[in-house]
Parts: C-alpha cells; sequence; structure tokens
C-alpha cells in the first residue's frame, strides 16, 4: 500500500455506503442516546425517523432517530464564526469542533449469539462509544421479517428501498385503523391492506364500500386515473355486491349480487344509530322501541303508513308517547322511502348470500354507489347487516367451541366515515362499538377508515391493534391516535413531519416497533404484478382456470352460487 | 494555494547535509558541512545510521564557531554581501550552521515508527534531509502532530505550519490533506480554533 492508498484509507475508515456513523456518546433508555456522528459523515444525510442499528457487546440494538442536533465543543466559535467560515477551516471544524449529535431512541434489542430470535423491546441502552450505522436491509429484514405467506410487503422505511412487512395475523387478530387526512392516501393504504389480508387467506373481507373504490376500480387523484379494484387483480377471491345496480352497469360491471333490505330487517336499534344523522330527540327514538314492541317485526312499514293526526294521536296515546316526537319520528322515516334498496318484500337473503361467500373465504365489496353519499343509508345499511352477520358468527363460534361446527373463518370489516357513527354517544348502541371491545372473540374484527379519529368513541380507538396513520395536523386528532402509546412526543413529531401523500406512520401489534413508510405504488403495471395480479392479454393455461374454478366454486362444479 | 506546487530537487539521491553533534530523547542537534546550507525549516531530517532517527527541523542558527570571536558589521557603506564572503573566505571557517530537530519518530524493520527513538541518535551521525517518498509515507499517519504541538519549543506551531506546507506540496490535493491533518489539529486542540486556523493559513501560503 503506497501512501496515498493509505491516506485514502484513513479517510475511508469513517465513511459508509448511508454517508454516515456515530457512537455512542451519552443519554438514557428514557430520553434517548445521544450519537455523535463521526468525521467525515454528512448530517444532511441522517434523517429523523430513520431506522438504526447499534451495536452494544452483547446485544444488537434497532432504534430510531429521533432528533438532528449541531453541537460545537467549544463556547468560543460563534464568536469566531465570521473567521472560521472561510477557507479550509470550515471544513476543519465540521465534525471536530462543530459536530453533529443524532438523538436515537432505542426501541428493540436482539441477542447479538441469536440474532434469529425475535427481537425483544429494549429494556437497556447500549454501552458508551457503541457503533451506529444506519439499519441495512438485513436488519430490516431481522425486524420485520422477509416477504412471505402472511407477512405483507406494505412499503419501504423512509429513505429505503428494503421491503418492510406487516403481520397479517396479527393484524387480523384485533380490530385496527387507518386514520389520515382527506387525501392524504388512506384508500390506497386500505386498498393495500385488504390486498394483503386477502392474499394471505387468514382472514375475509366484507367491505362497506361507501365511494365504490376498492371493489371494481378507484381513482387516483394524482396520477389522473382509474386503478384496479380487488375484482379486478383477484377476480376469483371477490366479489363485488351491490346497493345501486345502476350505477354498477354504468361503470360496466354486473355485481354479483344486488343487496335488498326488506322494511322488516330494519330495528329500532338502527334508528337510534341514526339519530344524530335524522336529527331525533332521544324520545323519538325511544319511540321506535315502542313502535317496535306494538307492532311487532313489521312495524317500519305499518307505522309510516299511518296518516292523519286522529291516527297519531290514537296510536300516541297507546303507546304512551309524545305525540310530537312520534310525528317528528314519522316524518324522518319516511326518508326511507327514498331508498330503492328498501323493499316491502319480506326478508331478504342478502345477508345469508353474503355469509355464502365469507364462508368459502371469498371477500365479498358491497358498493353503495349513489348512496355512497348518504351518510343515513351507509349507516343503516352497514349496521344491519353487520350485526346479522355478527350474530351468525357468534353462532358459529358457540358451535365450533361445542365441537359441532368448524371454527368461522375470521372476518375482517371495513367501515368507513366511522366518526359519524361510533361518537362516544353512539359507539355503545353500534354493532361495531360492540366488535371494537370484544374483539375477536367471534372471530369478527373491523378495520376502521377515518379522516376525523378524535371523533371516535376513546374506548373504540384504544381496543384498536394496529394503527396505520396518515398525515393528521389536527392536535386533536393526533391527540386522539396517539393516545395510550409510549413515546408519543417523539411520535407526534415523526406524525407531523411526514408527506401528504404516500408516507404513513404504522404502530401497533401488527409491527414490533413504530414506523414511518413509503407506502408501497399502487396502480402501475409492476405494482398489480408484484401484488400477484395475471394480466389478461397473458392466455390463461387450463391450470389456472381449473384453479379459479375450484377457489369460487369449491371442488365440486355444482355449487348453488351459479 | 496551488495543487501544482512541485519538489525542486531531485529526491532520488539522499542528500548529507551534516552531522549529529548533540543528541537527546526528544531533539538532536546537526552542524552543516557548509555554512547556510541548512535545510528549510519545517524539514523532515533523519540521522542516517544503524538506528535511524526522524526529525523535523525546528530551529535553525548560524553564529561564530568561537564564542569569544564574534562578527562585527562591515558597514557602513557595505554595498553587496556577497563580495564579503568572496574577499574573506575564511569567514567559512569561522562561522557555523547547526539547526535542531524535534524527534518524532524513528525506522525499525524498515518502517516510520511515530514515537520517540528508544536511544538517541550517535554523535556525529550523518544527517540528511527524507526523500519525498520518505516525507510521503510519513505525512501519511497523523500521530506526529502531537509531539511536536506538545514540544514545547519555542514556535512549534510554526514549525508544525512549515511542515505541513512542504507535505502538502507532494500530495495530489493538497487542501484535502490540509482538511484532514487539521480536524487532527482541531481535535488536538479542543477550545483553541483560531490557533488552529493560524497554523493553517499558515501552512497553505
Amino acid at each position: 500500500m503506497n501512501s496515498e492508498e493509505r491516506f485514502d484509507q484513513l479517510k475511508k475508515n469513517v465513511n459508509t455506503d448511508e454517508g454516515w456513523t456515530g457512537i455512542i456518546v451519552g443519554g438514557s433508555l428514557s430520553d434517548g442516546l445521544e450519537v455523535r456522528l463521526a468525521v467525515g459523515s454528512s448530517i444532511e444525510d441522517v434523517k429523523v425517523g430513520r431506522l438504526v442499528t447499534i451495536e452494544g457487546k452483547s446485544h444488537k440494538f434497532f432504534g430510531q432517530v429521533s432528533d438532528v442536533i449541531l453541537e460545537s465543543s467549544d463556547r468560543n466559535l460563534s464568536a469566531q464564526s465570521e473567521e472560521i467560515s472561510n477557507g479550509l477551516m470550515s471544513e476543519v471544524v465540521t465534525g471536530t469542533a462543530a459536530y453533529g449529535l443524532i438523538k436515537v431512541q432505542p426501541k428493540l434489542s436482539v441477542d447479538a449469539d441469536d440474532i434469529r430470535a425475535n427481537p425483544q423491546a429494549a429494556k437497556t441502552v447500549p454501552p458508551h462509544f457503541s457503533k451506529v450505522a444506519a439499519s441495512t436491509h438485513s436488519d430490516i429484514e431481522m425486524i420485520f421479517g422477509e416477504e412471505a405467506p402472511g407477512k405483507f410487503w406494505i412499503g419501504s422505511p423512509l429513505d429505503m428501498e428494503t421491503k418492510l412487512c406487516l403481520d397479517i395475523n396479527e393484524l387480523t387478530k384485533r380490530s385496527n385503523g387507518v386514520f389520515g387526512k382527506s387525501g392524504t392516501g388512506k384508500t390506497f393504504l386500505t386498498r393495500l391492506l385488504l390486498a394483503g389480508i386477502l392474499q394471505s387467506g387468514k382472514a375475509a373481507n366484507l367491505v362497506f364500500d361507501m365511494h365504490s373504490e376498492y371493489g371494481w376500480q378507484g381513482y387516483s387523484e394524482t396520477e389522473n386515473h382509474q386503478v384496479k379494484g380487488l375484482k379486478q387483480l383477484f377476480p376469483s377471491k371477490v366479489a363485488i355486491f351491490s346497493l345501486d345496480e345502476e350505477h354498477s352497469k354504468r361503470r360496466g360491471l354486473t355485481p354479483d349480487y344486488v343487496v335488498k333490505i326488506g322494511y322488516k330487517e330494519v330495528e329500532p336499534e338502527d334508528v337510534e344509530i341514526l339519530r344524530e344523522s335524522l336529527n331525533l330527540s332521544p324520545q323519538a327514538a325511544d319511540a321506535a322501541h315502542s313502535l317496535y314492541r306494538h307492532y311487532g317485526k313489521n312495524w317500519l312499514l305499518e307505522f309510516l303508513e299511518i296518516s292523519g293526526t286522529e291516527a297519531f294521536n290514537a296510536l300516541a296515546a297507546q303507546l304512551n308517547v309524545n305525540q310530537g316526537a312520534l310525528s317528528t319520528l314519522h316524518r324522518r322515516l319516511r326518508e326511507f322511502r327514498r331508498f330503492e334498496f328498501m323493499d316491502t318484500a319480506s326478508v331478504h337473503d342478502s345477508v345469508n348470500q353474503i355469509l355464502r361467500y365469507l364462508d368459502r373465504g371469498i371477500n365479498v365489496v358491497l358498493e353503495f354507489g349513489k348512496y355512497g353519499r348518504d351518510t343515513d343509508a351507509y349507516i343503516l345499511v352497514a349496521n344491519l347487516l353487520t350485526r346479522r352477520i355478527y350474530d351468525r358468527y357468534a353462532e358459529y363460534k358457540e358451535r365450533s367451541l361445542s365441537g359441532i361446527g368448524d371454527e368461522p373463518i375470521p372476518l375482517v370489516i371495513t367501515i368507513e366515515e366511522a366518526h359519524k357513527y361510533l361518537t362516544p354517544e353512539l359507539a355503545n348502541q353500534t354493532i361495531f362499538g360492540t366488535i371494537a371491545r370484544e374483539m375477536r372473540k367471534y372471530n369478527v374484527t373491523i378495520l376502521i377508515v377515518d379522516q376525523r379519529p378524535s371523533q371516535i368513541d376513546e374506548e373504540v380507538m384504544s381496543q384498536l391493534g394496529t394503527k396505520l396513520v396518515c398525515l393528521l395536523d389536527n392536535n386533536r386528532d393526533v391527540d386522539a391516535v396517539l393516545s395510550g402509546v409510549s413515546g408519543q412526543r417523539k411520535l407526534r413529531s415523526v406524525l407531523s413531519s411526514l408527506d401528504s401523500r404516500q408516507q404513513a406512520l404504522l404502530f401497533g401489534h401488527a409491527l414490533p416497533m413504530p414506523v414511518e413508510i413509503r407506502v408501497r405504488d399502487y396502480g402501475t403495471p409492476e405494482s398489480y404484478k408484484a401484488l400477484g395480479f395475471v394480466d389478461a392479454k397473458s392466455k390463461k393455461g387450463k391450470h389456472q382456470i381449473d384453479q379459479d374454478k375450484s377457489d369460487l366454486f369449491g371442488e365440486n362444479n355444482d355449487s348453488n352460487l351459479n | 494555494m496551488s495543487s501544482s506546487k512541485q519538489t525542486k530537487k531531485d529526491n532520488s539521491s539522499a542528500e548529507i547535509i551534516g552531522e549529529v553533534i548533540r543528541a537527546s530523547s526528544t531533539d538532536f542537534e546537526t552542524q552543516c558541512y557548509e555554512l547556510y546550507k541548512f535545510p528549510p525549516l519545517g524539514s523532515l531530517v533523519t540521522s542516517d545510521d544503524e538506528n535511524p532517527v526522524f526529525g523535523i527541523v525546528s530551529h535553525s542558527v548560524t553564529e561564530s564557531l568561537d564564542p569569544s570571536r564574534t562578527p562585527r558589521p562591515r558597514g557602513p557603506g557595505l554595498k553587496n554581501v556577497k563580495s564579503i564572503y568572496e574577499e574573506s573566505p575564511q569567514l567559512n571557517n569561522l562561522l557555523t550552521s547547526r539547526f535542531t530537530a524535534i524527534t518524532v519518530g524513528y525506522s525499525k524493520d524498515e518502517s516510520v515508527v511515530l514515537r520517540l527513538s528508544p536511544v538517541p541518535p550517535r554523535i556525529l551521525s550523518l544527517t540528511r534531509i527524507c526523500t519525498d517518498l520518505e516525507l510521503n509515507e510519513f505525512s501519511s499517519n497523523f500521530d506526529f502532530i502531537s509531539r511536536l504541538l506538545n514540544s514545547n519549543f519555542p514556535s512549534s506551531d510554526d514549525v508544525l505550519a512549515a511542515f505541513l506546507n512542504i507535505a502538502s506540496g507532494l500530495r495530489h490535493d493538497p487542501d484535502q490533506y490540509l482538511i484532514e491533518i487539521g480536524k487532527e489539529i482541531a481535535s488536538l486542540l479542543p477550545g483553541q480554533m483560531r490557533r488552529v486556523n493560524l497554523i493553517l493559513r499558515n501552512a497553505s501560503i
């Protein structure tokens, strides 16, 4: 080695591929570790939220950069700044007397002798002068797992191209939430999550698709083009139900089933949930219960057919309810008549149809069509169907516990605009509140997609297992999302620094530690392919067709579904 | 500073300039063979005997050989100093040029060790200016800096600057070399950025 090479080597010792390294010079577990950047490391290469690996003596630690600080060891430095900033001196001082200090929050540790073991929450800190560097691809894989069945690639850590995976098993064990301001990519993230759950086969999805974005196709506002929905990507694993057949047909889609709701299926609880959106007084909502007791199952239709003041007065007297409340209720419930999916026929088969698909592991997306703009219709239908499905699941589960039937396949119900019916006042009354609280006792969980988490009942929020949060900037919303999470203050700064598109902070049961990600691309031919989509142009082999057939209709093709 | 700074001498052969006349663990003094033929301040020299010792020229002096016979001025009216030496060749025998080098390392098994030598050079060892190759190798390792800065030698900062000026001139990118070595100096002199700045400024003139 000649002297020039030796000199180059000397310089190289402080540079890594990532552009920076550092050593621990102080800190604590609670406040984070202080890491001095090595001479030659560029502070501009270190970004808040970056995952880092620390080589301790017997453990390898993983943490996250929580702050980047400009520090100087010389108090007179600022007084001499003019002199120093010129010529060679500024470069000499950078990294020596004036250096970069980063704060790293240790999150996980793993035994250095047994790096295959699952990382544990960090309960101690690495010693002084331990080396710190940006986590490599293999480190990320060690923490979050490799892409595999049950491990779904959801995106990449910021500033890295590594695949970061979610544990779908853990995800589907509890109710979850996707939050973010309008236009921050909640829908894209949710669509990916649904695809992940669908691919894993660990659970079946039932999506109450308010704006018809998940089933057949969605729309990318940034790219200004249509993107494929779940049905297009996984035709044999997704069924589209529709409340608005015309809307579906206009989009060139024949729904697998057109959902109708019988008036007889509406129960007083459904009215109670709509109390706020229908602007009903508590008395008026209570009157529905009295009506139910009076008329029985067909209460709604019979009540709506009443006309004339005398008849009202008589009914009010008979039920012992306020006449004014009763007539308000009548006026408001008349609105239901404009719902074309409401039918006077007796009980419909929608719930059974949905269950029949779900039992086979086929995911159901219920498109609301024009009713997506009508919150009342959404709340009514979602609540009504879910209540019945939940009852059936409870029944299945109890039977399986007593050894009669099989365990029902876990069900994930996706609901939107939850802040309108999971409010503290209503959460106790809706079935979704019950599901969120009772978790997976009956193998049913919910996936809440919402933009105002602060309006959602605290108890429901506290039960969510994994939260996927896009940019939120309302303080109350941020508080609601982060309540009860350790390291809240730091996560708050991470959350507010997210980009308004394609970035999210994930934390909870499906991940060993909170992490900011750049959400995986969705909408390009490559992204579809990566999700397992086979282009229709590429001719399907007979084997594939047979496979689809058996996926759709079971092994014997004599199913009553066709 | 120009990066095209070239060495002026042909360094392929060793240039012996004198002999060691005083030696200690921390420095050694050489008397030059010829009057005024001492190496520039900051040069790297070595005592070329069995155990070569490296030193950096930190102090040079020319004076009368006999302390009782000090030179006296020839003026006023003196026009040309060169002519005086031509007219009085005996001056070359009455005066002597000597220089002191701070010990910064020694040679062991053909490699340079940047520490004080276990034993000082022997008296009358030959002293020569190091070649560019030796200087390049020596200056690739920055350990000598603390020796120089802690030598308690008057004007050690200027000696260091002079050395860096010579050493950086041999590099492809002298500025980069000065930055790297500047960082080392800065870490050795915490809180003395003005001093570091002065050293580097002098080194890059």
